[in-house]
C-alpha cells in the first residue's frame, strides 16, 4: 500500500538523499508501475526502474512540494510509456507473447504476475478506449492526477482533458465489456 | 481502506460527476477496479536504482535490493558449480580409463619382474613333470626337459645299463657283473639286468640241451652261432633280454610246453615257423 507522502514529509527528508529517494520510491512507485501496466508497455517492471532512475537524481530541483513531486514523476512516466510505444510501433515485426492467449500451456509466473498487478478484465477496459481517452484516465485514476497536471503532462489545455474524460466514461458506460465486467 | 483508497474513491466520484454521470453503479465498478491498479506493490529495485536506494536508510525495499543482489549472484555461482560438476563428470571416464591401465602396465610389469618361468622354473614344477614319466620306465633326473644340459643325459640313459650286461653275461663272470657300480644304474635297471642274467643262464642251459638234439640232426633250422651262445646278438631292450632269449625262457615255464620240444619240434623250428607265416602274409 502506498503512503501518502505530505509536504511536510518531503521537507523534512531534504538533505538526506537515501531516505528521501525510499519514501518517493514507496509512495510513487506501485502507481507507476500500475500506470505503466495499463498503459500496456513491454516492461512495465524495468520502465518503471527507469523512470525512478531519472527523477530522483532530480529530485532536489523539482518544486511545487509532493503535488509537483507527482506531477514530475508521473510526466516521465507518460514520456518513457510514449517512448515505448514508439518504440513498438517502429517494430512491427515484434510480437509481444500473451499469455492468456497462448492455449498451450497453463499461465506461466509472468502471466499470473500480471494478472495480479492488473487483471485481465480491467485492462481489458481500457482496450476499448482510444489512446487519450485511456491516457486520460489512467493518469486520472491511477496517477491520481488533477485536469490540471493531467492537462500539463499530455501538453493539452484542461478544456480537452475534461472533454476526454467524458468521452471515455460514456465509451465504458456503453461498452459490452464493462456490462459484462460488473454483471457477476 | 486505506486514505489513498479514500482519496481515489473521492476522485473516482468527482471524475463521473464531472462527466454528468454520477450514480452510476456499474462505471463506478469499472473506474474503482481501474482505481485498483494504483494500489499494486512497488517492484523491488535493481541494478542502478537499487545502488542509488542501497544506502543504511532505505526500508524494506532496500531489504529487497539487498535479497535481489545476492539472488543475482546466488544464480550465478550454482551456474559455474553446475557447469564444473558436469566438466568433472565428462572427465571422469577418462581418468578411469587411465586409472586402469596404470594398474594393468603395473601388473605386468610386476610379472616381469618376477623372473619368467622358463629362465627359473619352481620346485614344484619339476616334481610335477617328473610324476607324469611311465612307471615301467622312469626318466632319471637328468631327462628332465628343463635341464640345463639336455645332451648329457643321453649318455647315462637307458641304453647305457641295458649295453654293459650283455658282455659281462657274455664272459660270464659273476663277480664282473657285481662289481658294476650299483649308484650309477637304476634300481629297476639292476632288477632287469639281474633278471636278466638268470634268463640268460637259463637259455644258456637250454640251449645246451638243445644242442645235443641239433647233433642228432633233427635240427632244420638254419640257427646262427652266436645265437647258441648266451643269445647276446639280438637287440636288447631295457631288461637287458632280446626277444629270443624271452620267448625261450617262457617257453622253459613248466606247463606252457613238454619239455623242450613242441610236436617233435624245437623252439627254433617254432620260431621259424611263426616268421616264415608272417612274411607271408
Amino acid at each position: 500500500m502506498t503512503d501518502a507522502l505530505t509536504d511536510e514529509a518531503l521537507q523534512a527528508l531534504q538533505g538526506n538523499d537515501a531516505e528521501l529517494f525510499s519514501a518517493v520510491y514507496q509512495s510513487f512507485a506501485g502507481q507507476v508501475y500500475g500506470y505503466l501496466s495499463a498503459k500496456g508497455v513491454q516492461d512495465p517492471e524495468a520502465l518503471t526502474q527507469d523512470v525512478f532512475l531519472a527523477v530522483l537524481p532530480r529530485i532536489d530541483t523539482i518544486s511545487g512540494g509532493v503535488k509537483g513531486l507527482r506531477t514530475f514523476v508521473f510526466s516521465v512516466a507518460h514520456a518513457r510509456m510514449v517512448d515505448d510505444h514508439r518504440r513498438q510501433v517502429r517494430s512491427p515485426e515484434h510480437q509481444e507473447f500473451e499469455a492468456e492467449r497462448d492455449t498451450r500451456e497453463v499461465l506461466s509466473a509472468e502471466a499470473e504476475a500480471m494478472d495480479r498487478v492488473a487483471p485481465g478484465e480491467v485492462l481489458a477496459l481500457l482496450e476499448v478506449l482510444p489512446e487519450e481517452q485511456r491516457e486520460v484516465l489512467s493518469l486520472r485514476i491511477i496517477a491520481g492526477l488533477t485536469v490540471e497536471q493531467v492537462a500539463e503532462i499530455m501538453g493539452k489545455s484542461q478544456g480537452a482533458v475534461k472533454q476526454l474524460q467524458r468521452r471515455a466514461l460514456n465509451t465504458l458506460r456503453e461498452h459490452s465489456a464493462v456490462k459484462e465486467y460488473v454483471a457477476p | 481502506m486505506t486514505r489513498s483508497d479514500a482519496d481515489r474513491d473521492k476522485l473516482v466520484s468527482e471524475l463521473m460527476l464531472d462527466a454528468g454521470l454520477p450514480g452510476d453503479a456499474p462505471l463506478k465498478a469499472a473506474l474503482d477496479s481501474l482505481a485498483s491498479l494504483a494500489g499494486v506493490p512497488a517492484p523491488a529495485p535493481r541494478g542502478e536504482l537499487a545502488a542509488l536506494l542501497g544506502m543504511p536508510a532505505v526500508d524494506h525495499d532496500g531489504g529487497t535490493d539487498l535479497d535481489g543482489g545476492r539472488d543475482l549472484d546466488g544464480g550465478t555461482e550454482p551456474e559455474a558449480d553446475e557447469l564444473a560438476k558436469r566438466r568433472r563428470r565428462k572427465h571422469r571416464p577418462i581418468v578411469i580409463a587411465g586409472a586402469v591401465m596404470t594398474a594393468m602396465g603395473l601388473g605386468i610389469g610386476g610379472v616381469a619382474a618376477s623372473g619368467g618361468l622358463p629362465q627359473n622354473p619352481p620346485e614344484f614344477f619339476n616334481q610335477l613333470i617328473a610324476g607324469w614319466a611311465p612307471r615301467a620306465n622312469p626318466a632319471p633326473q637328468s631327462l628332465l626337459p628343463a635341464g640345463p644340459s639336455p645332451d648329457e643325459p643321453k649318455v647315462t640313459s637307458v641304453p647305457a645299463p641295458s649295453s654293459p650286461p650283455p658282455p659281462e653275461s657274455a664272459a660270464g663272470s659273476s663277480q664282473g657283473r657285481a662289481s658294476t657300480s650299483p649308484s650309477t644304474v637304476p634300481n629297476h635297471v639292476r632288477d632287469a639286468a639281474s633278471k636278466g642274467k638268470s634268463s640268460a643262464t637259463a637259455a644258456g642251459k637250454k640251449a645246451a640241451k638243445a644242442k645235443p638234439n641239433q647233433a642228432a640232426g633233427t635240427g632244420r633250422g638254419t640257427r646262427p652261432a652266436g645265437s647258441a651262445g648266451s643269445a647276446p646278438g639280438g637287440p636288447a631292450g631295457p631288461s637287458g633280454l632280446n626277444f629270443k632269449d624271452s620267448f625261450e625262457a617262457v617257453l622253459d615255464e613248466p606247463g606252457i610246453v613238454d619239455g623242450s620240444t613242441v610236436d617233435g619240434s624245437t623252439v627254433d623250428d617254432v620260431l621259424d615257423r611263426i616268421v616264415r607265416l608272417g612274411t607271408r602274409l
